[in-house]
């Protein structure tokens, strides 16, 4: 939980600085939230757009820092902005193959698009949080910490969504099975 | 409780999910890296900021498109009715930038009879019809209340106006809170300030100065100002003393006070005047009480002396004699011989 409560304590000073014009502290704030960002929006945005997209929601951000009011809310408004900025960004556009673009040799580039259609088929509460933890490596808490939503909120979303994502993948591997493997 | 395996789902802590692990490690490579960039962030800002500009732009494109374009009944009236200063009857104007005539802003058109033209920030040239032209500078306004062979009649609300008449005299007047101008042929600059009162300057010719409300038939009190003088405009009362424009300043200053106060200022005038001041003298016995006129009279022939010999009592009691007195002054003054 270290992680959790540093990220929170820390936070509205960083976002207090970076208000002042602290880039130093801005960037921080980025090296903290780009993954969440980047995680949020890749829920709803093809991989080749998403990296853009993280730097264009910092660029709001630093535009509209002015008007945060709590520097607290600082993660739940910032997210708030790659939600939008991502649903702009794919508002009025045609699906495009993704195979070609994500940076995994060919063979397993097809298993990398299956499983990242199926998180996005995931319901809406499971889709950024298993992003979250299966592609930017976040832990639970720190998604929690990032994402706004309470460690219990996220642990629940997290079970239910490996679930869902197992059984959308076909993988029927019991736990206890993998976990006696593995000893 | 939780499952162990949930355990490392939540914070890798526990025995491996292997399921986890290799969906961990197929989806790694697709994990954000990139720093922040810099360049792109301030390039975005400023792209915001061009188009934080170019709404501004438009917002404010769309509040002059508001308040420029005529009003719904204005739209309308055009219609039916021909824009009143489009053409017609009236005195046609041309200006450097927009002005506004009957509150609608054009840059060039016709003055109507009972029109307003408010050169707002620009200035502006006015035919006054076929005898002349007056030029409006910024900040004036002026009325058209009358266009015909007969009279040509303008009201100078405020501001300044340089106008330059060839015309028989008479045929052209000005109105102001003032005074009534009404050119005798000439070219004259009058400025009317805030406040309704104003002054003149007569480059040429001469102009009559007539209390205001007298409509310049030259009833009440009239004085005519000649090229090389000024003369202040009184707001509500009679003209002020027609001063030659290098008049000492003694006497400048006494025909102030005789402005402020005509019962008390009589005696500085004729005290402060010199012969090449006669002319103001002579406006002066037009001007005050007659009970002051014996005394004027015998100070402007120190100054000036009558014609034909003529004697102060003979001028009293005959007005046809002050006139000749008054034309030989005004000769003389207009002679360079004062």
């Amino acid at each position: 939980m270290l992680a959790y409560s540093a990220v929170v304590d820390e936070v509205p000073g960083l976002v207090t600085q970076a208000r002042r014009g602290d880039r130093r502290a801005f960037a921080e704030l980025y090296r903290r939230f780009s993954r969440a960002v980047h995680g949020v929006v890749l829920a709803r945005v093809q991989y080749r757009d998403a990296a853009d997209l993280v730097q264009d929601v910092f660029a709001i951000a630093l535009e509209r820092l002015p008007q945060l009011g709590e520097p607290a809310a600082f993660p739940g408004w910032l997210l708030a902005i790659a939600r939008n900025r991502a649903i702009d960004h794919v508002r009025g556009r045609r699906p495009t193959d993704e195979l070609s673009d994500v940076p995994v040799d060919a063979p397993r580039s097809a298993e990398v698009a299956q499983v990242l259609a199926a998180l996005r088929k995931l319901p809406d509460a499971y889709q950024e949080t298993m992003i979250l933890r299966l592609v930017e490596g976040m832990s639970g808490p720190e998604i929690a910490a990032q994402t706004g939503l309470s460690p219990g909120s996220v642990r629940v979303n997290l079970h239910r969504g490996m679930k869902l994502l197992r059984e959308a993948l076909g993988i029927t591997t019991a736990p206890d099975e993998e976990k006696a493997l593995s000893k | 409780m939780s499952k162990p395996e949930d355990d490392y789902l939540w914070d890798g802590s526990g025995p491996e999910d292997p399921e986890v692990a290799r969906l961990e490690a197929l989806l790694a490579p697709l994990r954000h890296t990139a720093p922040l960039d810099e360049v792109r962030l301030r390039r975005g800002r400023g792209r915001r900021i061009l188009g934080a500009a170019a709404v501004l732009a438009v917002a404010a494109a769309a509040v002059t498109l508001v308040l420029v374009w005529p009003r719904a009944d204005e739209r309308i009236g055009a219609i039916v009715r021909p824009n009143p200063c489009a053409g017609g009857e009236g005195f046609a104007f041309t200006a450097a930038g927009s002005v506004a005539c009957n509150d609608r802003s054009v840059a060039r058109g016709t003055l109507p009879v009972k029109g307003t033209l408010d050169t707002l920030a620009s200035e502006a040239e006015l035919a006054i019809a076929d005898i002349g032209v007056a030029k409006l500078f910024a900040g004036t306004r002026v009325r058209l209340d009358r266009t015909s062979v007969e009279r040509h009649e303008l009201y100078l609300e405020r501001g300044r106006m340089h106008a330059r008449v060839i015309a028989p005299p008479r045929l052209f007047a000005v109105g102001t809170p003032s005074a009534h101008v009404t050119d005798l042929g000439c070219e004259y600059t009058l400025e009317i300030r805030p406040d309704g009162s104003g002054s003149i300057v007569v480059q040429s010719g001469k102009v009559e100065l007539a209390s205001p409300g007298s409509g310049g038939s030259g009833a009440g009190h009239v004085v005519v100002v000649y090229a090389g003088m000024r003369a202040n405009l009184l707001p509500g009362r009679r003209p002020g003393l027609p001063l030659v424009e290098d008049s000492n300043p003694r006497l400048v200053a006494a025909c102030g006070a005789w402005e402020r106060d005509p019962e008390q200022g009589v005696d500085e005038v004729l005290a402060a005047a010199g012969p090449a001041e006669a002319i103001t003298v002579a406006s002066l016995a037009e001007l005050a009480a007659p009970a002051d006129r014996r005394r004027i009279l015998e100070r402007l022939a120190q100054l000036s002396s009558p014609p034909q010999q003529l004697t102060v009592d003979q001028v009293l009691e005959e007005p046809a004699f002050f006139r000749m007195w008054m034309l030989d002054v005004v000769t003389r003054f207009q002679a360079g011989t004062r």
